[in-house]
């Protein structure tokens, strides 16, 4: 079972009087809730898209996660200061692929993460991530990156080390950081080339 | 001649008088002192073989090639942690950092007073010798550690740490800094470039593509085993390839070779397989530095720093991408950030655990990894942060992310990034990893508390032998790769003697 909340964990001895919530506790405590209960409710949506087929070319992921993947991965890598913005028309099919040979567990992990980040943006965004601006939608991968419910933050950190580890291959974007080969530069060449799905 | 998936398709029957399954670090040692003594090998692995030129430098490739279950194995217990492990023909030799130590006498020794004589530090010294001498173990020479690596020496000199270079098998290593991505130089001495050549020298015969599927019993012996032929590329069933044998060598792995068991339910009247597992749990964290620091370039972990008994602070380089996972970088701020990787100092630290994990039958084939953190090993990764953050600041570091928090500010004072590293920090808090997984099929006298006798052959399966880091009857607290090679040697002799 996945540990549902973030906080500390009380080991025997420490702090065994039960103690009264102050209000901010309390309103914490309601929007961790309400998180769970949005999360839950896009689980259940998402139950009608596991009988979607795959969109045109793709194996795994669906033509409306295909768009929320593609929205996600340009707002984490947007292009911005000397770095390049994600080329999701490289990136994307090498994810579906990725996930192609990837247990069904992860699969179902990678895809239902990013119906939650579609889903969950309505409650505290007001809309669905795919239709929010660049800000808003900046703001919603940020409470992802920085959210203290655990099962969150490590879900969302599987999408991310999936999405950056196609980023970082770009070239430009090694380039940009200052990445080389500590033996051989000129393997940026070669890299540009690298097969990065099966 | 190695085969694979193109020459093995199709229903195939062989014999040997040794099959050995798996070809990482324990299979490679096994099938090289085996064949050497005139024995008949045939050494099956999961994974593809691969020369060095086929290395492209990439993540995204390494770990849906070289990587178990395509990098996504974890250790599950109050926080979840990555467990990285080796595929192919090299097993995690291929991915490893090439750090050599020999096993502590102190470890050594309580193994031989718990009655495993054979690996007294004076029976397994000339085994290491050999070993040492077959997968090149030299000196690093300071000129391929480069610049992260000095700077931890650095911080380290300046606290009169008494840190050094390490010993590493990578005799022609250019200093890549890509170790777990495959040695694209060739430089580093992965079993397949030593061990396993001088088994094939010896007639061994390589079957890689070949996933044990089935060990064969007959009237209670170990028999045989019989393998799907997969092709990498398609993941698809070419094959079926059982090969016929007078003893089974179990080389997967840790998590490999108890899972062969548990399948079958074969070895497992003491109830012990798959329990006591160590992992060596390791921590690491960052330094901005004002000089370009380029931690990509170089040996990645070239430096050590014995902090104190059981704690073993480590250089390590993080690829980009797992970097930016464990930091909150995106968006345009994200980006800015990136710029700046080239300025960050690393440095990790493992932990000589206690034996709390255990290997259990997951989902879909694969294994359930559980592990629960000691309080003396919580405490132990906490002082290990607080280890590398007194480091990196002597070293020269601005800024310091003390490994534990949502990483927005780093530190900008040595006491400002210690003060959060308090013995109440929660497991979850810190990015634990799982450096070296041991002991599921633990060696031992009883046969009621362990797996395997002395010999190496399992207490309950005549002809089952055992070769891999699951015979460790408790965690090393160094890089185990050199003992599970001598250990492995260990139960080769005692096979081809028997
Ligand atoms: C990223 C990383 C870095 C490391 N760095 C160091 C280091 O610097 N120094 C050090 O001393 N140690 C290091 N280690 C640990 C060291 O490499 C291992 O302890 C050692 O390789 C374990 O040897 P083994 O034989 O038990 O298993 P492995 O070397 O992992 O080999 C097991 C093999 O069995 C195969 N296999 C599994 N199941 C089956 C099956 N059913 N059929 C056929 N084949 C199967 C696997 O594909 C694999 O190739 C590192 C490990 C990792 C993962
Ligand atoms: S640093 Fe590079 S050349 Fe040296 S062993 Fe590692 S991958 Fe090979």
């Amino acid at each position: 079972m996945l540990p549902i909340l973030g906080t500390r964990h009380v080991r025997s001895g420490e702090n065994e009087e039960p103690k009264k919530l102050t209000r901010r506790q309390l309103l914490i405590r309601a929007a961790v809730a309400s998180s769970a209960l949005t999360f839950a409710g896009a689980l259940v949506k998402f139950a009608s898209y596991l009988k979607t087929p795959p969109g045109p070319g793709r194996t795994v992921l669906t033509a409306r996660e295909e768009e929320i993947l593609t929205a996600v991965l340009l707002a984490m890598f947007p292009g911005a200061h000397g770095m390049p913005r994600a080329d999701v028309d490289a990136i994307v099919p090498k994810i579906d692929d990725h996930l192609a040979h990837s247990d069904p567990d992860a699969r179902l992990l990678t895809r239902t993460v990013l119906h939650v980040i579609e889903e969950q943006a309505i409650v505290f965004q007001g809309g669905r991530f795919t239709n929010l601006d660049p800000a808003k939608q900046a703001e919603v991968i940020r409470e992802w990156e920085l959210t203290s419910v655990y099962v969150k933050k490590l879900a969302f950190r599987s999408l991310k080390l999936l999405c950056g580890m196609m980023y970082a291959e770009q070239p430009e974007a090694r380039a940009a950081m200052g990445w080389y080969l500590g033996c051989a530069p000129s393997h940026l060449q070669h890299l540009g080339k690298a097969s990065v799905g099966v | 001649m190695a085969k694979d998936a193109k020459s093995l398709n199709g229903t195939r029957r062989i014999k040997a008088d040794v099959v050995i399954v798996g070809a990482g670090a324990g299979g490679g040692a096994a099938a090289a002192e085996l064949a050497q003594r005139g024995l008949s090998v045939v050494m099956l692995e999961e994974g593809h073989r691969y020369r060095p030129r086929e290395f492209p430098a990439s993540y995204g490739w390494a770990i849906n090639h070289l990587y178990a279950e395509r990098g996504t194995r974890i250790v599950e217990g109050e926080s979840y942690y990555p467990l990285p492990g080796g595929r192919g023909v090299g097993g995690s030799t291929l991915i490893n950092s090439a750090i050599c130590y020999r096993a502590p006498d102190a470890i050594l020794d309580a193994w031989a007073d718990a009655g495993l004589e054979g690996l007294a530090p004076e029976r397994l010294a000339p085994i290491y010798d050999l070993v040492e001498a077959t997968i090149g173990v030299t000196e690093m020479h300071p000129l391929q550690a480069r610049a992260n690596n000095l700077f931890i020496k650095r911080g380290s000199d300046a606290l009169g740490l008494g840190g050094g270079f390490v010993h590493r098998n990578a005799p022609g290593c250019v200093g890549c800094g890509i170790c777990y991505l495959g040695c694209p130089s060739g430089g580093k001495g992965s079993v397949d470039r030593n061990f396993i050549p001088l088994a094939e020298e010896h007639g061994t015969e390589v079957c890689a593509d070949c996933k044990v599927a089935r060990i064969l019993v007959r009237d209670g012996r170990a028999v045989g085993v019989e393998a799907r032929v997969v092709d990498q590329e398609t993941s698809e069933e070419v094959g079926r390839l059982t090969v016929d044998a007078d003893a089974v060598v179990l080389a997967a792995g840790t998590v490999g070779t108890p899972m062969l068991l548990l399948e079958q339910g074969l070895a497992n009247r003491s109830d012990q397989v798959g329990r006591n597992l160590a992992i060596h749990p390791a921590v690491g964290t960052y330094g901005m530095v004002d000089d370009a620091i380029n931690s990509w370039d170089g040996v990645p972990q070239a430096y050590a720093i014995p902090l104190e008994k059981g704690v073993l602070l480590q250089t390590y380089n993080a690829p980009p991408e797992v970097f930016f996972t464990t930091q909150p970088w995106s968006g345009a701020d994200g980006m800015r950030k990136m710029r700046m990787l080239k300025n960050i100092a690393m440095c990790g630290g493992l932990v000589s655990d206690g034996s709390n994990g255990r290997v259990q039958l997951g989902r879909h084939g694969k294994a359930k990894v559980t592990y629960a953190l000691s309080t003396r090993d919580r405490h132990r990764l906490i002082r290990a942060l607080r280890g590398i953050v007194r480091v990196l600041y002597a070293a020269g570091a601005t800024e310091v992310y003390p490994g534990i928090g949502d990483g927005v500010d780093w530190a900008k004072t040595e006491s400002d990034a210690l003060a959060p590293l308090t013995p109440d920090v929660e497991e979850r808090e810190m990015n634990v990893y799982a450096s070296h997984p041991m002991g599921t099929c633990r060696m031992g006298v009883d046969a009621a508390r362990s797996v395997v006798a002395p010999s190496g052959e399992t207490h309950d399966v005549p002809g089952l032998w055992i070769a891999d880091a699951s015979l460790m009857p408790s965690s090393l607290g160094v890089n185990p790769q050199m003992t599970v090679m001598s250990m492995a040697i260990h139960v080769a002799r005692n096979l081809a003697a028997a």
